[in-house]
């Protein structure tokens, strides 16, 4: 009997730690956000940027901002090539407003090696720092979510808090940030 | 306890390989036929590195054939034999390649991608990735039925091919055969770095 018990909890907990790796859906608004590690080869102003230091691996708690928007992409995703464009006016539209400081942009290449991130990089003059994902383990922790996929989330107390939670292209870059700066309660 | 553990962790770790091989859709995930997880490799390859490739003419989209051979002495060529149309990792792969055009070129490559299935799907699928359509050749293995899959020893008994990378040199030499999972896609930075590889 007292076998049978420890095997149920062995099992429950087993269960509990596979749900927490794998998740089945994208994270939702409201929900907690894990503190993924960020794996990447950034230039010298992208990390002045997030306010990184070194070569990583850094996690999202590391950066220095109130809010971390995230475009989880895929170097072969259609959709996520055709929104390379809105995704760079979308970056210079935040640092150019009023709110650069309180939040920044981030993209992860989900099941993209680092030649294939640096690829895409190059191939759509992609300025925001961009990490890489290869064994897809950022986008199971993160529920799989369909690409583009993009995440809001608050960094502030460094209790990280998902904000915004969208799979689909964005219809226009500004409406898309008056949208996040809502979310945010920034405007 | 023991017998338990090891089937909770075989479980758990299907579940892992299973979520993690979803690729993400960029066809219509309505249009998408989802086979699960396959039997990573299912067929044993007949070409080796440093032997001619065996020539083959297919039908292509563009309404030519073409045939392996009228490359030879002019381009490299990179053949990506994937198993099916409107499935999660091919849907995946193509799209990528579609883009990396330049790298190709850069090392005097043209690539070619073969599938077993009939033109009018072929069609069909590319000009979902794509509404011009692919940048290479999308050859159509179809009938005979997988007679060059078969040929290269990546015909799978179900009738598909493989998921296989095979680059040929300009004399018609292969230089580099690879079958992988085929429920993952295989990284583009590899076949750039076996092209840079060639003389």
């Amino acid at each position: 009997m007292k076998r049978w018990l420890i095997m149920m909890v062995l099992a429950a907990l087993l269960t509990t730690v596979m749900a927490s790796v794998v998740r089945a859906e994208p994270i939702k608004a409201g929900e907690a956000f894990p503190d993924v590690a960020l794996v990447g080869d950034l230039t010298d102003t992208q990390k002045a940027y997030l306010g990184l230091q070194g070569e990583g691996p850094w996690t999202l708690k590391d950066v220095k901002a109130d809010y971390v928007l995230i475009e989880v992409f895929s170097m072969y995703c259609p959709h996520c090539q055709a929104e390379a464009p809105a995704v760079n006016e979308l970056f210079t539209l935040l640092n150019s407003s009023s709110y650069a400081g309180a939040m920044k942009l981030i993209g992860i290449g989900a099941g993209n090696s680092r030649f294939e991130v640096q690829f895409f990089r190059k191939k759509y003059d992609v300025s925001l720092p961009v990490f890489e994902d290869g064994d897809m383990t950022l986008h199971s922790l993160l529920g799989q979510p369909g690409t583009p996929h993009f995440y809001l989330v608050n960094l502030k107390n460094g209790v990280l808090q998902t904000a915004y939670s969208e799979t689909g292209r964005m219809k226009t870059p500004e409406t898309f940030l008056k949208k996040q700066l809502k979310a945010a309660g920034l405007k | 306890m023991r017998r338990l553990s090891v089937h909770m962790l075989c479980v758990s770790v299907l579940a892992l390989v299973l979520f993690a091989g979803q690729a993400m859709a960029v066809v219509d995930p309505a249009q998408l036929f989802n086979p699960g997880h396959l039997k990573p490799v299912d067929s044993t390859l007949k070409v080796a590195v440093g032997e001619p490739a065996p020539d083959f003419t297919l039908p292509s989209l563009s309404g030519e054939p073409v045939s392996l051979s009228q490359y030879r002495g002019k381009k490299n060529v990179v053949i990506t034999f994937v198993p099916a149309a409107f499935t999660p990792v091919c849907s995946d792969q193509w799209p990528g390649y579609n883009i990396a055009r330049e790298l190709f070129e850069m090392h005097d490559a043209i690539m070619l991608g073969i599938t077993t299935d009939n033109l009018p799907s072929l069609y069909a699928w590319t000009h979902q990735m794509a509404p011009e359509g692919l940048w290479f050749p999308v050859l159509s293995d179809f009938w005979p039925h997988g007679a060059v899959a078969a040929a290269y020893g990546v015909l799978r008994p179900e009738g598909v091919s493989e998921r296989a990378i095979i680059i040929i040199d300009r004399q018609g030499i292969i230089r580099y055969a690879a079958v992988s999972d085929i429920n993952v896609r295989p990284e583009l930075g590899n076949i750039i770095n076996q092209l840079e590889l060639l003389p």
